[in-house]
């Protein structure tokens, strides 16, 4: 640890990025000091009274931590939507994402070079394949062990769950089209029992970054530390080089919204794809006059996040009675997301989760007898086909902070600009056309000719604002996470990923997080640490 | 006597405020003898299997005793202490009235209890009757559809049903295909 500094490693967030990042760090030094800084409260998990009012009203404990789309102003001729699209709290966004635990392809982190599209990544599939088994094994993945989707040098840590019998049409579908049916991997413990009330799983089965923290908390490591309610507002700087420390106010009932400061060898940002660039933009002075690594105008740029796709049908009947029985989907396609497509935009396609729907209770609360809902369960079915949709960071996009005001955690407001050209929706619409044709193939169903939908753009994989790049000109951070210029500040966070490819992020970012650790920890792999499932 | 004028009188459609406590053993009594109702109204567990089955719901009792004791005495959250001894109040007044069965008006009668489900999200004021509905009944009817009344409209597993270990011989779902999952040991 340098001289002067109150902890070698201060870490902003304690979501998956923060925690994993730190348990990797003890992994290599039990010693080590580490100071995690959250914005957010801790929110109590496994809690049955807020499982019950989940199940029973929807009401979530964390879902006052939600944007209030108000507090953001949206320029740009797409609707982006930030409601619901992060959890400002401890543990993070991992507190409500679904878990769906997917690698991106080999092509996905040659963007640029393929298709003179976004960016390219300065790591390569290959480097981060065995961090991708690490990353499986920690958040507990289950897959299929014949998934050949990707290459893979060791199989799924758990096994997948079995097809539903509402996968059986879709599968036939996938099938004929020719899109191979696969087997979603889902970051689910052994312990899960498949309630499938995911966002607030009452038995902790679901992976979450908050579990990681508190293994951590309560591991006996000396120098270890996690203060809530402790908003960090900007970067402090010795040099143009060097980060010093962070200057945070302490929320919390004691810190009476205080500012306190502290020091430290180094400093990593691990913020989310919203807040990590806000930080950067809104500290530097008088080293930089907008900004750390922000010479060149790319922080906050190349905003990007998955939309969604989406087509539907109805069969006459349901003679079986089948339901959508999980809250999550069984059955996937990877076909369209392959290298073929890469130009135009690949697709990751699943089962709309939410049906056959079946909701029976909603039936009973509306008055209908016995005998409406029964007419109602064996009627016309109705099923769905989703996917995200790859567009690519364009440096138009950017977000920012609105200067002075700021939400109740003390973070700043921002302003939101997307624009979407005419190409990307022509594009968006060749592969609704061909998720249509895989629905058309699908026996009985008739396709629902105005339920084909592409969406406005959602924040919840939103990502690229501190883009990784060869050069400062190009991009914020270097191959390893290490803001352009500086010696001694790092991003983890989908905000560094150059391209963002069609699958949900987490899975890569967490590959990126393990990376980073044993990079800071001077480049030599960790040692073998005992499986999260072993310690929860 | 409790009457017409109580479960018509005009309240908040927001949840009434109440402290926790725990419910006396004559207050259980009366909520369970809504939520059995419920059952007997939709038919949930007659039919389904009559030999596993008992003509009533009391396999759910322990499920739905932990559900309404964190409603009424958990500290952390909003106490429905206040939701219950209502709607205890508004079924004692239908039955007094004597105008049919107190339950199935309660269920069904959309000119007593308004446009549920959820009405109180829709508007500012609302009556006892509608509380009692949107508060207590329908809560009781989701957790006895969740609770395993699911099944009789189709299905193995549910949004919320504790169905067990996934790693269990028998599987919890309705299967695509009921074979062995790779790589799982049964
Ligand atoms: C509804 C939804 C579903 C999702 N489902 C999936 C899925 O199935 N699969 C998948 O791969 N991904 C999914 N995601 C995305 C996934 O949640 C994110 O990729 C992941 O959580 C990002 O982790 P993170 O640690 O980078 O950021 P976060 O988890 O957002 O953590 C950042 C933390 O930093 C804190 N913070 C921010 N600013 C400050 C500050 N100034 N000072 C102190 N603290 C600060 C925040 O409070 C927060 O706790 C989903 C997202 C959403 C919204
Ligand atoms: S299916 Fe149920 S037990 Fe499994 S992770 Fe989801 S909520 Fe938890």
């Amino acid at each position: 640890m340098s001289a002067v500094a109150d902890v070698e490693y201060l870490l902003i967030g304690s979501g998956v990025a923060a925690s994993t990042v730190a348990m990797r760090l003890l992994a290599h030094d039990p010693d080590t000091s580490i100071l995690m800084l959250e914005a957010g409260d801790e929110i109590p998990s496994k809690d049955r009274r807020a499982w019950w009012d989940f199940v029973v009203t929807g009401a979530l404990p964390y879902d006052y931590t939600y944007d209030d789309d108000a507090q953001v102003s949206y320029t740009g001729n797409t609707p982006w939507r930030m409601n619901g699209s992060r959890v400002t709290a401890y543990g993070g966004t991992t507190m409500h994402w679904g878990g769906w635990a997917l690698r991106m392809k080999p092509e996905d982190f040659r963007l640029r070079t393929n298709t003179g599209k976004g960016g390219d990544w300065l790591v390569g599939y290959d480097e981060l394949e065995g961090y991708y088994c690490e990353a499986e094994r920690h958040l507990s993945v289950c897959g299929d062990p014949a998934d050949t989707s990707v290459p893979r040098s060791e199989p799924f840590p758990l096994p997948p769950y079995p097809w539903l019998a509402a996968d059986l049409e879709m599968f036939e579908g996938f099938a004929a089209s020719g899109a191979t049916p696969a087997r979603m991997p889902l970051a689910r413990f052994r312990k899960c029992m498949t309630t499938g009330t995911c966002r607030y799983c009452p038995l902790g089965a679901r992976f979450s970054g908050q579990y990681v923290n508190d293994d951590l908390r309560a591991g006996g490591y000396p120098n270890f530390e996690i203060r809530t309610q402790a908003t960090v507002t900007g970067i402090r700087l010795d040099s143009r080089r060097r980060a010093r420390g962070v200057s945070y106010i302490d929320r919390s009932a004691r810190g009476n919204g205080e500012v306190r400061q502290v020091d430290a060898a180094k400093v990593i940002i691990c913020a989310g794809a919203f807040e990590s660039p806000k930080l950067l933009m809104m500290s530097g002075r008088p080293f930089y006059d907008h900004g750390i690594g922000n010479d060149a105008g790319n922080v906050g740029r190349y905003l990007v996040s998955h939309s969604f796709l989406s087509v539907s049908g109805t069969a006459p009947s349901n003679p079986d009675r089948v339901t959508s029985e999980y809250g999550f989907p069984t059955l996937m396609s990877r076909s369209l997301d392959d290298e073929t497509r890469q130009a135009t935009g690949k697709i990751f396609m699943f089962r709309n989760q939410n049906t056959p729907g079946g909701n029976w209770a909603r039936l009973m609360q509306a008055g209908k007898t016995r005998a409406q809902i029964d007419a109602i369960a064996t009627g016309p079915r109705h099923i769905g086909i989703s996917a995200f949709y790859e567009e690519f960071g364009v440096c138009g996009n950017y977000l920012r902070p609105i200067a002075g005001r700021f939400d109740r955690f003390g973070l700043p407001l921002m302003e939101i600009h997307f624009d979407r050209t005419t190409e990307v929706t022509k594009n968006a619409h060749l592969r609704l056309a061909e998720m249509e044709e895989i629905f058309r193939a699908i026996p009985d169903y008739v396709l629902d000719e105005k339920g084909s939908k592409f969406e406005g753009a959602a924040g919840f994989h939103a990502s690229g604002t501190c883009r990784m790049s060869r050069t400062p000109e190009d991009g914020v951070t270097d191959g390893d996470l290490r803001v352009h210029g500086m010696d001694n500040l790092y991003v983890c966070s989908n905000a560094v990923f150059p391209s963002v490819g069609a699958v949900n992020p987490t899975l890569t970012l967490t590959a990126l997080a393990f990376r980073l650790a044993d990079h800071l920890a001077g480049g030599r792999p960790a040692p073998v640490a005992a499986s999260r499932e072993g310690v929860a | 006597m409790i009457s017409r004028a109580y479960y018509t009188e005009p309240l908040p459609a927001s949840l009434i405020y109440s402290e926790p406590r725990a419910l006396a053993a004559s207050e259980i009594d009366a909520l369970w003898e809504i939520f059995t109702a419920i059952n007997r109204a939709w038919s949930l567990f007659h039919t389904r299997d009559p030999a596993h089955t008992v003509l009533d719901a009391s396999n759910l009792r322990s499920t739905w005793l932990e559900f309404v004791r964190l409603r009424a005495e958990s500290t952390s959250q909003p106490s429905y202490v206040g939701e219950y001894e209502n709607a205890i109040r508004v079924v004692a007044a239908l039955r007094a009235e004597g105008d049919g069965d107190p339950f199935e008006r309660l269920f069904f009668d959309r000119d007593l209890v308004g446009a549920s489900p959820n009405a109180h999200e829709a508007a500012p004021m609302s009556t006892r009757a509608a509380h009692a509905k949107d508060y207590v009944v329908d809560e009781f009817i989701s957790v006895m559809v969740i609770a395993s009344g699911f099944k009789e409209f189709g299905g193995r597993n549910y949004n919320g049903f504790l169905g067990g270990s996934r790693f269990n011989r028998v599987t919890k779902i309705a299967a695509h295909v009921d074979l062995p999952i790779p790589g799982v040991r049964s």
